[in-house]
Protein backbone atom coordinates (compact mmCIF):
# COMPACT_ATOMS: atom_id res chain seq x y z
CA UNK A 1 0.00 0.00 0.00
CA UNK A 2 2.83 2.69 1.04
CA UNK A 3 4.33 1.48 -2.54
CA UNK A 4 1.24 2.25 -4.07
CA UNK A 5 1.13 6.02 -2.74
CA UNK A 6 4.63 6.45 -3.68
CA UNK A 7 3.43 5.22 -7.19
CA UNK A 8 0.64 7.82 -7.36
CA UNK A 9 3.36 10.43 -6.14
CA UNK A 10 5.51 9.78 -8.90
CA UNK A 11 2.95 9.53 -11.34
CA UNK A 12 0.70 12.41 -10.35
CA UNK A 13 3.32 15.04 -11.66
CA UNK A 14 2.98 13.94 -15.04
CA UNK A 15 -0.81 14.64 -15.30
CA UNK A 16 0.37 17.94 -16.85
CA UNK A 17 1.88 16.69 -20.06
CA UNK A 18 -1.14 14.27 -20.61
CA UNK A 19 -3.47 17.46 -20.13
CA UNK A 20 -1.22 19.84 -21.99
CA UNK A 21 -1.57 17.00 -24.83
CA UNK A 22 -5.26 16.51 -24.93
CA UNK A 23 -6.31 20.20 -23.80
CA UNK A 24 -3.92 21.28 -27.22
CA UNK A 25 -5.00 19.66 -29.43
CA UNK A 26 -8.60 19.65 -28.21
CA UNK A 27 -8.32 23.62 -29.05
CA UNK A 28 -6.78 22.77 -32.17
CA UNK A 29 -9.04 20.42 -33.40
CA UNK A 30 -12.15 22.34 -32.75
CA UNK A 31 -10.16 25.21 -34.62
CA UNK A 32 -9.71 22.77 -37.81
CA UNK A 33 -12.84 20.69 -37.01
CA UNK A 34 -14.97 24.12 -37.49
CA UNK A 35 -12.78 24.86 -40.74
CA UNK A 36 -13.81 21.13 -42.01
CA UNK A 37 -17.17 21.79 -41.11
CA UNK A 38 -17.24 24.94 -42.92
CA UNK A 39 -15.59 23.02 -45.71
CA UNK A 40 -18.24 20.42 -45.67
CA UNK A 41 -21.21 22.41 -45.74
CA UNK A 42 -20.16 25.16 -48.46
CA UNK A 43 -20.60 24.44 -52.22
CA UNK A 44 -17.21 24.37 -53.50
CA UNK A 45 -16.71 20.83 -54.46
CA UNK A 46 -13.04 20.81 -53.68
CA UNK A 47 -13.06 21.58 -50.49
CA UNK A 48 -16.20 19.27 -50.07
CA UNK A 49 -14.92 16.36 -51.54
CA UNK A 50 -11.33 17.40 -49.24
CA UNK A 51 -13.21 17.90 -46.20
CA UNK A 52 -15.23 14.55 -46.61
CA UNK A 53 -12.09 12.08 -48.27
CA UNK A 54 -10.07 13.62 -44.69
CA UNK A 55 -12.96 12.98 -42.53
CA UNK A 56 -13.58 9.08 -43.86
CA UNK A 57 -9.50 8.33 -44.10
CA UNK A 58 -8.34 9.67 -40.49
CA UNK A 59 -11.89 8.17 -39.12
CA UNK A 60 -10.69 4.46 -40.16
CA UNK A 61 -7.31 4.61 -38.95
CA UNK A 62 -6.33 3.66 -35.52
CA UNK A 63 -4.95 6.53 -34.00
CA UNK A 64 -1.56 4.64 -32.81
CA UNK A 65 -1.12 4.44 -37.03
CA UNK A 66 -1.91 8.21 -36.94
CA UNK A 67 0.95 8.92 -34.32
CA UNK A 68 3.35 6.47 -35.79
CA UNK A 69 3.11 8.04 -39.15
CA UNK A 70 3.12 11.82 -38.00
CA UNK A 71 6.24 11.06 -35.84
CA UNK A 72 7.85 9.19 -39.00
CA UNK A 73 6.54 10.22 -41.62
CA UNK A 74 6.30 13.93 -41.36
CA UNK A 75 10.08 14.80 -41.02
CA UNK A 76 10.65 12.93 -43.84
CA UNK A 77 8.00 14.57 -45.60
CA UNK A 78 8.87 18.15 -44.43
CA UNK A 79 12.69 16.87 -45.14
CA UNK A 80 11.90 17.42 -48.76
CA UNK A 81 11.60 21.18 -48.33
CA UNK A 82 14.90 20.72 -46.88
CA UNK A 83 13.62 21.82 -43.12
CA UNK A 84 15.08 19.47 -40.74
CA UNK A 85 12.47 18.71 -37.59
CA UNK A 86 12.88 15.47 -36.68
CA UNK A 87 14.46 16.95 -33.63
CA UNK A 88 11.12 18.27 -32.82
CA UNK A 89 10.28 17.56 -29.32
CA UNK A 90 7.80 13.81 -29.86
CA UNK A 91 5.16 16.42 -27.60
CA UNK A 92 4.85 18.08 -30.53
CA UNK A 93 4.41 14.97 -33.36
CA UNK A 94 1.40 13.84 -30.77
CA UNK A 95 -0.21 17.19 -30.21
CA UNK A 96 -0.24 16.77 -34.10
CA UNK A 97 -1.04 13.09 -34.44
CA UNK A 98 -3.95 13.95 -31.99
CA UNK A 99 -5.12 17.47 -33.64
CA UNK A 100 -5.63 15.18 -36.80
CA UNK A 101 -7.96 13.01 -35.14
CA UNK A 102 -9.66 15.09 -33.24
CA UNK A 103 -10.68 17.66 -35.77
CA UNK A 104 -12.06 15.24 -37.92
CA UNK A 105 -14.09 13.76 -35.30
CA UNK A 106 -15.18 17.10 -33.87
CA UNK A 107 -15.84 17.89 -37.67
CA UNK A 108 -18.78 15.21 -37.70
CA UNK A 109 -19.90 16.46 -34.15
CA UNK A 110 -20.42 20.30 -35.52
CA UNK A 111 -21.88 19.74 -38.72
CA UNK A 112 -25.09 17.99 -37.57
CA UNK A 113 -25.12 20.28 -34.74
CA UNK A 114 -24.73 23.48 -36.76
CA UNK A 115 -27.14 21.94 -39.59
CA UNK A 116 -29.94 21.41 -36.13
CA UNK A 117 -30.28 25.33 -35.56
CA UNK A 118 -33.66 26.35 -36.94
CA UNK A 119 -33.41 28.50 -40.26
CA UNK A 120 -35.71 31.36 -38.48
CA UNK A 121 -32.65 31.98 -36.33
CA UNK A 122 -30.33 33.45 -39.01
CA UNK A 123 -33.78 34.76 -40.45
CA UNK A 124 -34.73 36.98 -37.57
CA UNK A 125 -30.79 37.58 -37.01
CA UNK A 126 -31.03 39.48 -40.32
CA UNK A 127 -34.75 41.18 -39.73
CA UNK A 128 -32.70 43.11 -36.76
CA UNK A 129 -30.61 44.15 -38.42
CA UNK A 130 -27.57 42.04 -37.73
CA UNK A 131 -24.82 41.48 -40.54
CA UNK A 132 -23.83 37.88 -41.32
CA UNK A 133 -21.04 37.91 -39.36
CA UNK A 134 -22.47 39.11 -36.59
CA UNK A 135 -25.71 36.65 -37.08
CA UNK A 136 -22.68 33.58 -36.99
CA UNK A 137 -20.99 35.07 -33.85
CA UNK A 138 -23.97 36.65 -31.89
CA UNK A 139 -26.86 33.82 -32.43
CA UNK A 140 -25.63 30.97 -34.36
CA UNK A 141 -22.56 29.66 -33.18
CA UNK A 142 -23.67 29.89 -29.05
CA UNK A 143 -26.43 27.51 -30.25
CA UNK A 144 -24.35 25.34 -32.21
CA UNK A 145 -21.97 24.88 -29.35
CA UNK A 146 -24.79 24.69 -27.08
CA UNK A 147 -25.98 21.37 -28.83
CA UNK A 148 -22.84 19.92 -29.46
CA UNK A 149 -21.75 19.97 -25.83
CA UNK A 150 -22.05 16.83 -24.39
CA UNK A 151 -20.64 15.23 -27.87
CA UNK A 152 -17.07 17.69 -27.09
CA UNK A 153 -17.14 16.22 -23.77
CA UNK A 154 -17.22 12.97 -24.92
CA UNK A 155 -14.11 13.91 -27.07
CA UNK A 156 -12.30 15.62 -24.36
CA UNK A 157 -12.79 12.35 -22.66
CA UNK A 158 -11.59 9.94 -25.38
CA UNK A 159 -8.09 13.02 -26.10
CA UNK A 160 -7.46 12.38 -22.22
CA UNK A 161 -7.85 7.89 -23.19
CA UNK A 162 -5.47 8.35 -27.06
CA UNK A 163 -2.87 10.61 -25.47
CA UNK A 164 -1.71 7.72 -23.64
CA UNK A 165 -0.57 6.40 -26.67
CA UNK A 166 2.02 9.33 -27.08
CA UNK A 167 4.82 7.12 -24.71
CA UNK A 168 4.74 5.01 -27.06
CA UNK A 169 6.85 8.01 -28.98
CA UNK A 170 9.29 8.65 -25.74
CA UNK A 171 6.35 11.60 -24.57
CA UNK A 172 7.07 11.69 -20.89
CA UNK A 173 3.34 11.90 -19.66
CA UNK A 174 1.17 9.27 -17.21
CA UNK A 175 2.43 6.23 -19.05
CA UNK A 176 5.60 6.84 -20.22
CA UNK A 177 6.64 7.97 -16.25
CA UNK A 178 4.58 4.32 -15.57
CA UNK A 179 6.90 2.35 -17.74
CA UNK A 180 9.99 3.70 -16.17
CA UNK A 181 9.36 2.94 -12.58
CA UNK A 182 8.45 -0.06 -14.34
CA UNK A 183 11.82 -0.96 -15.60
CA UNK A 184 13.25 0.41 -12.63
CA UNK A 185 11.73 -2.06 -10.03
CA UNK A 186 12.58 -4.93 -13.46
CA UNK A 187 8.62 -5.52 -13.86
CA UNK A 188 7.98 -6.82 -10.34
CA UNK A 189 5.07 -4.20 -9.61
CA UNK A 190 3.57 -4.37 -13.00
CA UNK A 191 0.78 -4.79 -11.63
CA UNK A 192 0.75 -2.29 -8.80
CA UNK A 193 2.32 0.89 -10.93
CA UNK A 194 -0.78 0.20 -13.38
CA UNK A 195 -3.23 -0.19 -11.32
CA UNK A 196 -2.22 3.25 -9.99
CA UNK A 197 -2.18 4.34 -13.73
CA UNK A 198 -5.29 2.96 -14.13
CA UNK A 199 -6.94 4.70 -11.37
CA UNK A 200 -5.07 8.39 -12.06
CA UNK A 201 -6.73 7.92 -15.27
CA UNK A 202 -10.14 7.19 -13.96
CA UNK A 203 -10.20 10.09 -12.02
CA UNK A 204 -9.37 12.17 -14.51
CA UNK A 205 -12.02 11.30 -16.23
CA UNK A 206 -14.66 11.72 -13.56
CA UNK A 207 -13.31 15.11 -12.63
CA UNK A 208 -13.56 16.06 -16.13
CA UNK A 209 -17.06 14.20 -16.94
CA UNK A 210 -18.27 16.46 -14.33
CA UNK A 211 -16.82 19.79 -15.40
CA UNK A 212 -17.96 18.82 -18.99
CA UNK A 213 -21.47 18.70 -17.25
CA UNK A 214 -21.32 21.94 -15.48
CA UNK A 215 -20.29 24.08 -18.16
CA UNK A 216 -23.08 22.52 -20.25
CA UNK A 217 -25.76 22.82 -17.81
CA UNK A 218 -24.57 26.71 -17.60
CA UNK A 219 -25.06 27.55 -21.32
CA UNK A 220 -28.45 26.37 -20.91
CA UNK A 221 -29.28 29.93 -21.19
CA UNK A 222 -28.53 30.44 -24.98
CA UNK A 223 -30.86 27.90 -26.05
CA UNK A 224 -34.51 29.40 -27.03
CA UNK B 1 16.50 8.38 -45.73
CA UNK B 2 13.53 8.05 -48.51
CA UNK B 3 10.59 6.23 -48.70
CA UNK B 4 11.17 2.46 -49.91
CA UNK B 5 8.02 1.93 -52.17
CA UNK B 6 9.53 -1.47 -53.53
CA UNK B 7 9.91 -2.46 -49.81
CA UNK B 8 6.25 -1.25 -48.18
CA UNK B 9 4.89 -2.88 -51.73
CA UNK B 10 6.38 -5.77 -50.68
CA UNK B 11 5.36 -5.42 -46.92
CA UNK B 12 1.36 -5.08 -48.23
CA UNK B 13 1.07 -8.52 -48.25
CA UNK B 14 2.39 -9.01 -44.72
CA UNK B 15 0.16 -6.55 -43.30
CA UNK B 16 -3.20 -7.99 -45.47
CA UNK B 17 -2.10 -11.56 -43.94
CA UNK B 18 -2.99 -10.09 -40.81
CA UNK B 19 -6.97 -9.01 -41.19
CA UNK B 20 -8.37 -12.49 -40.17
CA UNK B 21 -6.94 -12.02 -37.13
CA UNK B 22 -8.03 -8.08 -36.38
CA UNK B 23 -11.56 -9.58 -37.58
CA UNK B 24 -11.33 -12.41 -35.50
CA UNK B 25 -10.63 -10.27 -32.12
CA UNK B 26 -13.31 -8.08 -33.41
CA UNK B 27 -15.81 -10.49 -33.73
CA UNK B 28 -15.28 -12.56 -30.86
CA UNK B 29 -15.38 -9.43 -28.47
CA UNK B 30 -18.51 -8.24 -30.61
CA UNK B 31 -20.25 -12.24 -29.69
CA UNK B 32 -19.58 -11.85 -26.25
CA UNK B 33 -19.74 -8.49 -25.64
CA UNK B 34 -23.18 -7.74 -27.36
CA UNK B 35 -25.64 -10.02 -25.45
CA UNK B 36 -23.90 -9.01 -22.15
CA UNK B 37 -24.05 -5.34 -22.59
CA UNK B 38 -27.81 -6.22 -23.75
CA UNK B 39 -28.15 -7.27 -19.91
CA UNK B 40 -26.14 -4.26 -18.35
CA UNK B 41 -28.54 -2.29 -20.18
CA UNK B 42 -31.64 -4.18 -18.65
CA UNK B 43 -29.86 -3.69 -15.00
CA UNK B 44 -29.39 -0.20 -15.47
CA UNK B 45 -32.86 0.60 -17.08
CA UNK B 46 -34.83 -1.64 -14.22
CA UNK B 47 -32.83 0.12 -11.58
CA UNK B 48 -31.94 -3.35 -10.20
CA UNK B 49 -30.59 -2.62 -7.10
CA UNK B 50 -27.13 -3.13 -6.40
CA UNK B 51 -26.53 -4.88 -9.84
CA UNK B 52 -27.14 -1.20 -11.36
CA UNK B 53 -24.71 0.28 -9.32
CA UNK B 54 -21.70 -2.13 -10.14
CA UNK B 55 -22.94 -2.08 -13.40
CA UNK B 56 -22.28 2.04 -13.32
CA UNK B 57 -19.15 1.36 -11.46
CA UNK B 58 -17.89 -0.80 -14.12
CA UNK B 59 -19.32 1.31 -16.92
CA UNK B 60 -17.60 4.69 -15.44
CA UNK B 61 -14.19 2.39 -15.31
CA UNK B 62 -14.38 1.21 -18.70
CA UNK B 63 -14.85 4.52 -20.26
CA UNK B 64 -12.23 6.41 -17.82
CA UNK B 65 -8.76 4.62 -18.56
CA UNK B 66 -7.47 3.87 -21.81
CA UNK B 67 -7.57 0.70 -23.24
CA UNK B 68 -3.75 0.50 -23.27
CA UNK B 69 -3.75 0.77 -19.92
CA UNK B 70 -6.50 -2.17 -19.34
CA UNK B 71 -4.57 -4.37 -21.57
CA UNK B 72 -1.17 -3.93 -19.57
CA UNK B 73 -3.47 -4.96 -16.35
CA UNK B 74 -5.18 -7.75 -18.24
CA UNK B 75 -2.24 -8.87 -19.59
CA UNK B 76 -0.55 -8.99 -16.51
CA UNK B 77 -3.04 -9.74 -13.78
CA UNK B 78 -5.20 -12.31 -15.56
CA UNK B 79 -2.43 -14.99 -15.95
CA UNK B 80 -1.51 -13.99 -12.20
CA UNK B 81 -5.12 -15.15 -11.64
CA UNK B 82 -5.65 -18.23 -13.60
CA UNK B 83 -2.04 -19.86 -12.05
CA UNK B 84 -3.43 -19.44 -8.57
CA UNK B 85 -6.79 -21.18 -9.44
CA UNK B 86 -5.12 -23.72 -10.86
CA UNK B 87 -3.14 -23.77 -7.92
CA UNK B 88 -6.09 -24.30 -5.83
CA UNK B 89 -7.59 -26.52 -8.09
CA UNK B 90 -4.77 -28.36 -7.93
CA UNK B 91 -4.44 -28.78 -12.32
CA UNK B 92 -1.00 -28.74 -13.77
CA UNK B 93 -0.59 -26.29 -16.13
CA UNK B 94 1.65 -23.73 -17.75
CA UNK B 95 0.06 -19.84 -18.16
CA UNK B 96 2.69 -19.30 -20.47
CA UNK B 97 1.33 -21.88 -22.77
CA UNK B 98 -2.13 -19.53 -22.91
CA UNK B 99 -2.76 -17.95 -26.53
CA UNK B 100 -2.25 -13.94 -25.92
CA UNK B 101 -5.24 -14.18 -27.94
CA UNK B 102 -7.28 -14.87 -25.38
CA UNK B 103 -6.24 -12.13 -23.51
CA UNK B 104 -7.07 -9.85 -26.67
CA UNK B 105 -10.55 -11.35 -26.05
CA UNK B 106 -11.37 -10.88 -22.89
CA UNK B 107 -9.78 -7.35 -23.05
CA UNK B 108 -12.20 -6.21 -26.04
CA UNK B 109 -15.10 -8.51 -24.57
CA UNK B 110 -15.02 -6.25 -21.65
CA UNK B 111 -15.00 -2.79 -23.75
CA UNK B 112 -17.74 -3.98 -25.96
CA UNK B 113 -20.04 -4.77 -23.44
CA UNK B 114 -18.94 -1.33 -21.65
CA UNK B 115 -19.61 0.70 -24.87
CA UNK B 116 -22.46 -1.87 -26.82
CA UNK B 117 -24.79 -1.05 -23.00
CA UNK B 118 -25.07 2.72 -23.50
CA UNK B 119 -26.58 1.94 -27.04
CA UNK B 120 -28.74 -0.85 -25.99
CA UNK B 121 -29.59 1.60 -22.97
CA UNK B 122 -30.29 4.34 -25.75
CA UNK B 123 -32.44 1.62 -28.47
CA UNK B 124 -34.45 -0.16 -25.60
CA UNK B 125 -35.48 3.24 -23.79
CA UNK B 126 -36.59 4.68 -27.12
CA UNK B 127 -39.23 1.59 -27.48
CA UNK B 128 -42.87 3.17 -26.62
CA UNK B 129 -43.98 1.27 -23.39
CA UNK B 130 -47.23 0.94 -25.29
CA UNK B 131 -45.22 -1.88 -26.78
CA UNK B 132 -44.57 -3.79 -23.79
CA UNK B 133 -48.29 -3.32 -23.23
CA UNK B 134 -49.37 -4.69 -26.09
CA UNK B 135 -47.26 -7.42 -26.14
CA UNK B 136 -48.45 -8.55 -22.44
CA UNK B 137 -52.17 -7.89 -23.93
CA UNK B 138 -52.13 -10.22 -26.66
CA UNK B 139 -50.77 -13.36 -24.02
CA UNK B 140 -46.68 -12.86 -24.58
CA UNK B 141 -44.73 -14.11 -21.95
CA UNK B 142 -41.80 -11.54 -21.10
CA UNK B 143 -39.52 -13.25 -22.42
CA UNK B 144 -41.20 -13.81 -25.47
CA UNK B 145 -42.09 -10.30 -25.94
CA UNK B 146 -38.81 -9.03 -25.66
CA UNK B 147 -37.57 -11.61 -28.41
CA UNK B 148 -40.07 -10.58 -30.95
CA UNK B 149 -41.23 -7.13 -29.95
CA UNK B 150 -38.72 -5.10 -28.02
CA UNK B 151 -35.36 -6.23 -28.91
CA UNK B 152 -36.23 -5.44 -32.98
CA UNK B 153 -37.01 -2.66 -32.38
CA UNK B 154 -34.31 -1.49 -30.25
CA UNK B 155 -31.90 -2.87 -32.59
CA UNK B 156 -33.56 -0.92 -35.22
CA UNK B 157 -32.87 2.22 -33.76
CA UNK B 158 -29.53 1.79 -32.21
CA UNK B 159 -28.04 0.07 -35.55
CA UNK B 160 -26.27 3.38 -36.27
CA UNK B 161 -24.50 3.03 -33.44
CA UNK B 162 -23.72 -0.26 -33.56
CA UNK B 163 -22.22 0.02 -36.05
CA UNK B 164 -20.16 2.61 -35.76
CA UNK B 165 -19.20 1.06 -32.44
CA UNK B 166 -18.19 -1.79 -33.93
CA UNK B 167 -15.95 0.57 -36.66
CA UNK B 168 -14.16 2.09 -34.01
CA UNK B 169 -13.51 -0.99 -31.78
CA UNK B 170 -12.06 -2.53 -35.06
CA UNK B 171 -9.19 0.08 -34.85
CA UNK B 172 -8.80 0.26 -31.43
CA UNK B 173 -7.76 -4.17 -32.19
CA UNK B 174 -4.37 -2.07 -33.25
CA UNK B 175 -3.25 -2.27 -29.82
CA UNK B 176 -2.94 -5.99 -29.79
CA UNK B 177 0.39 -6.06 -30.85
CA UNK B 178 1.20 -5.07 -27.57
CA UNK B 179 0.12 -8.60 -26.60
CA UNK B 180 2.51 -10.08 -29.20
CA UNK B 181 -0.81 -11.30 -31.00
CA UNK B 182 -0.25 -11.46 -34.68
CA UNK B 183 -2.72 -8.56 -36.33
CA UNK B 184 -2.20 -6.17 -39.01
CA UNK B 185 -0.29 -4.02 -37.17
CA UNK B 186 2.21 -6.50 -35.24
CA UNK B 187 3.06 -8.36 -38.80
CA UNK B 188 3.60 -5.29 -40.79
CA UNK B 189 5.20 -4.07 -37.99
CA UNK B 190 7.49 -6.35 -37.00
CA UNK B 191 8.19 -6.88 -40.61
CA UNK B 192 9.46 -3.27 -41.34
CA UNK B 193 10.91 -3.48 -38.50
CA UNK B 194 13.58 -6.19 -39.43
CA UNK B 195 14.63 -3.93 -41.92
CA UNK B 196 14.52 -0.44 -40.10
CA UNK B 197 11.65 0.31 -42.88
CA UNK B 198 9.11 1.78 -39.91
CA UNK B 199 7.78 4.67 -41.77
CA UNK B 200 6.98 2.10 -45.15
CA UNK B 201 4.93 -0.74 -42.52
CA UNK B 202 3.26 2.14 -41.32
CA UNK B 203 2.31 2.92 -44.57
CA UNK B 204 1.02 -0.08 -45.63
CA UNK B 205 -1.09 -0.84 -42.15
CA UNK B 206 -2.43 2.54 -42.92
CA UNK B 207 -3.73 1.73 -45.74
CA UNK B 208 -4.55 -1.42 -44.97
CA UNK B 209 -6.96 -0.40 -42.26
CA UNK B 210 -8.63 2.33 -44.43
CA UNK B 211 -9.78 -0.27 -47.07
CA UNK B 212 -11.01 -2.78 -44.52
CA UNK B 213 -12.80 -0.05 -42.61
CA UNK B 214 -14.28 1.36 -46.07
CA UNK B 215 -15.97 -2.23 -47.25
CA UNK B 216 -17.22 -3.07 -43.46
CA UNK B 217 -18.80 0.73 -43.44
CA UNK B 218 -20.30 -0.36 -46.73
CA UNK B 219 -21.11 -3.74 -45.58
CA UNK B 220 -22.85 -2.01 -42.85
CA UNK B 221 -24.45 0.78 -44.19
CA UNK B 222 -26.71 -2.24 -46.24
CA UNK B 223 -26.85 -3.88 -42.92
CA UNK B 224 -28.66 -0.20 -41.70
CA UNK B 225 -30.93 -0.12 -44.35
CA UNK B 226 -32.55 -3.38 -44.26
CA UNK B 227 -33.27 -3.42 -40.36
CA UNK B 228 -34.38 -0.34 -40.48
CA UNK B 229 -37.74 -1.85 -41.80
CA UNK B 230 -38.03 -2.96 -38.03
CA UNK B 231 -38.28 0.71 -37.03
CA UNK B 232 -41.74 2.22 -36.51
CA UNK B 233 -42.33 5.20 -37.77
Amino acid sequence: MNYFIEILGKILPSIGITFTLAFSSMILGCIFGALLTAAKLSNNKTALGFANGFTTIVRSTPTVILLFLVYYGLPMLIALTGIDISGWNAIIFSILALTIYASAVLSEIFRPAYISINKGQAEAGACVGLSKWQTLIHIIFPQTIYVALPNMGNMILSLIQESALAYLIGVMDIMGKAKVINSMSFGAHIITIYTAVSLVYWILSIITGRIVDGITASMGRYLR
Amino acid sequence: MLFDLDFAIRNFAESLKGIPVTLLVTGVAFLIGFPIAFFIALVRLNKVPFFSQVATVFLSYMRGTPVIVQIFLVYNVLPVILQNAAQVAGIEFDIYSINPLLYAFFVYALNASASYSEMWKAGLSSVAHGQYEAANTIGLTKVQSYIHIIIPQAVATAAPSFCSGTLSMLKNTSLVFLMTVQDITARAKMAAGLEYKYLEGYVDIFITYIIVCVIIERLFKRFEKKIGAYKLA
